[in-house]
């Protein structure tokens, strides 16, 4: 069946998807630059504000340049990323990531010099619980954003089946029991981010090792792990659709995507393009509102999910998997099976 | 791969099963060294007994379409087209003779009348 072409309108995500992570980035940099204001009695003069792969302190400033220092890192990052979140129209991924990212810096930067209260020396400050710490916030506060700003608030279709022109169904009977289950289009062997997430974690350890600073790189080797490990996951994912929905598991068994039958309205089939509609490859907010787990360009199932935006898998065979949803999303909603179309 | 079985069909759900995998053999939508679901995760999604799976990748592996290999489930070792879409065509042929009542015996009589 030829799948339809082209790009739909990109739809303005709501105000509150670019204001929430903008009042947070303005939270992260005032409050961080009022938090150590509140403790300047108590600071080293000068503080410590940088230091070397061993976790040595090797920079100082004065409390000022700190501030103004922070202030700016912790703004003017991340407002440049939700600019060009506004510019692309994709502020519901880097609305979080922008937010994430102000509450990464403003713990790293005012978290490192609030730390070092009641240091006489500021060379003998440490950076390496504050930059745990940092991770987390930013981790925390991406996390909490993205779920605050991802729903859409498309009004529910009325109850039912409302298919598309085309849409593809099974023709089997109606004591038939369907599911489809299938994997996700790999478009290079999943042992590539599995053999350089390995390269870039054991490096990262060997620097630890190396400099003595273990501690400070440990870090860093959790997140190429977790980001490199989730690549792996994702590309490995196999995906099931039956009468309780659709579901997406990393390697059979993480959790990528759940969509219960009952939130699904229909499932048809669009050619898209991951770098072109989604900015790049696996489980990412597209440019038009949509999401989706998209590992290769090509035929896509579409979702079109009740109140919510539509959901992009790159199956194998993504005109036998929509066939078997919408099947089971007319039995789902007591549509009889009578308008088979294959 | 689509799964398709029907409780009110005379065939044993078992064949039906193992139809599905010989059908996506067949038009080489499961390729060779591609793992199918596990039984009790086919058996999950179709309500179906777990025990009614493994029947049907026993079946599958005697006729030499997949490979049983502990801790890593069932493995499609040969493409087969031919094969597969003959013994697709077969289960199909069982059943329809079922309706009629006609019995295995006698589809073997008239194969080899036929032939």
């Amino acid at each position: 069946m030829p799948a339809p072409r082209g790009h739909q309108p990109a739809e303005p995500a709501p105000a509150h998807v670019t204001l929430v992570p903008l009042a947070v980035i303005v939270a992260c940099a005032v409050g961080g630059a009022a938090l150590l204001w509140s403790v300047r009695d108590q600071l080293p003069a000068p503080i410590a504000i940088h230091w070397d792969a061993a976790g040595h302190a090797d920079g100082f400033s004065t409390l000022t340049e700190v501030i103004m220092g922070g202030l700016l890192f912790t703004a003017v990052m991340p407002l440049a990323l939700l600019g060009l979140g506004l510019a692309m129209r994709q502020t519901r991924v880097l609305g979080p990531v922008s937010g994430g990212l102000a509450a990464f810096i403003s713990v790293l930067m005012f978290g490192g010099a609030f730390a070092q209260r009641g240091i006489a020396d500021p060379s003998s400050a440490g950076i390496d619980r504050t930059l745990w710490l940092a991770y987390a916030a930013g981790i925390l506060v991406g996390v909490s954003l993205w779920l605050v700003t991802r729903r859409r608030t498309r009004p529910a279709a009325d109850p039912g089946l409302s298919l598309p022109p085309g849409a593809p169904v099974l023709g089997t009977s109606a004591t038939a029991k369907v599911a489809w289950t299938g994997t996700l289009r790999r478009p290079v062997n999943t042992l590539v981010p599995l053999g350089l997430g390995g390269v870039l974690v054991l490096g990262s350890v060997a620097l630890g090792v190396v400099t003595g600073a273990l501690a400070l790189w440990l870090p860093t080797a959790g997140i190429f792990a977790a980001v490199f490990g989730f690549l792996y996951a994702t590309m490995a994912a196999r995906v099931t659709v039956d009468a309780r929905g659709v579901r997406a598991r990393g390697l059979g068994v993480v959790p990528l995507a759940t969509i219960p039958l009952s939130a699904i309205e229909n499932a048809t089939i669009k050619r898209v393009d991951p770098l072109g509609d989604f900015g790049g490859w696996g489980l990412r907010g597209g440019f038009d509102g949509s999401w989706g787990i998209v590992t290769a360009a090509g035929d896509a199932l579409r979702l079109e999910r009740a109140g919510d935006s539509p959901y992009y898998l790159t199956v194998t065979d993504a005109v036998a998997a929509a066939a078997a949803v919408n099947t089971l999303v007319g039995r789902h909603s007591g549509v009889t099976e009578d308008k088979s179309t294959q | 791969m689509l799964w398709q079985v029907d409780p009110a069909s005379p065939q044993p759900l078992y064949e039906q099963l193992a139809s599905s995998v010989r059908r996506a053999v067949a038009d080489e939508t499961v390729t060779i060294g591609e793992r199918l679901p596990s039984a009790r995760d086919v058996a999950a999604s179709l309500d179906v007994n777990p025990h009614t799976v493994l029947r049907a990748y026993q079946l599958l592996r005697d006729e030499g379409l997949i490979e049983l290999r502990r801790g890593r489930g069932a493995i499609v070792t040969a493409s087969h087209p031919g094969r597969g879409r003959v013994a697709a065509l077969v289960s199909e042929l069982v059943a329809e003779a079922s309706r009629v009542g006609l019995g295995r015996d006698d589809l073997a009589r008239l194969i080899r009348k036929g032939a």
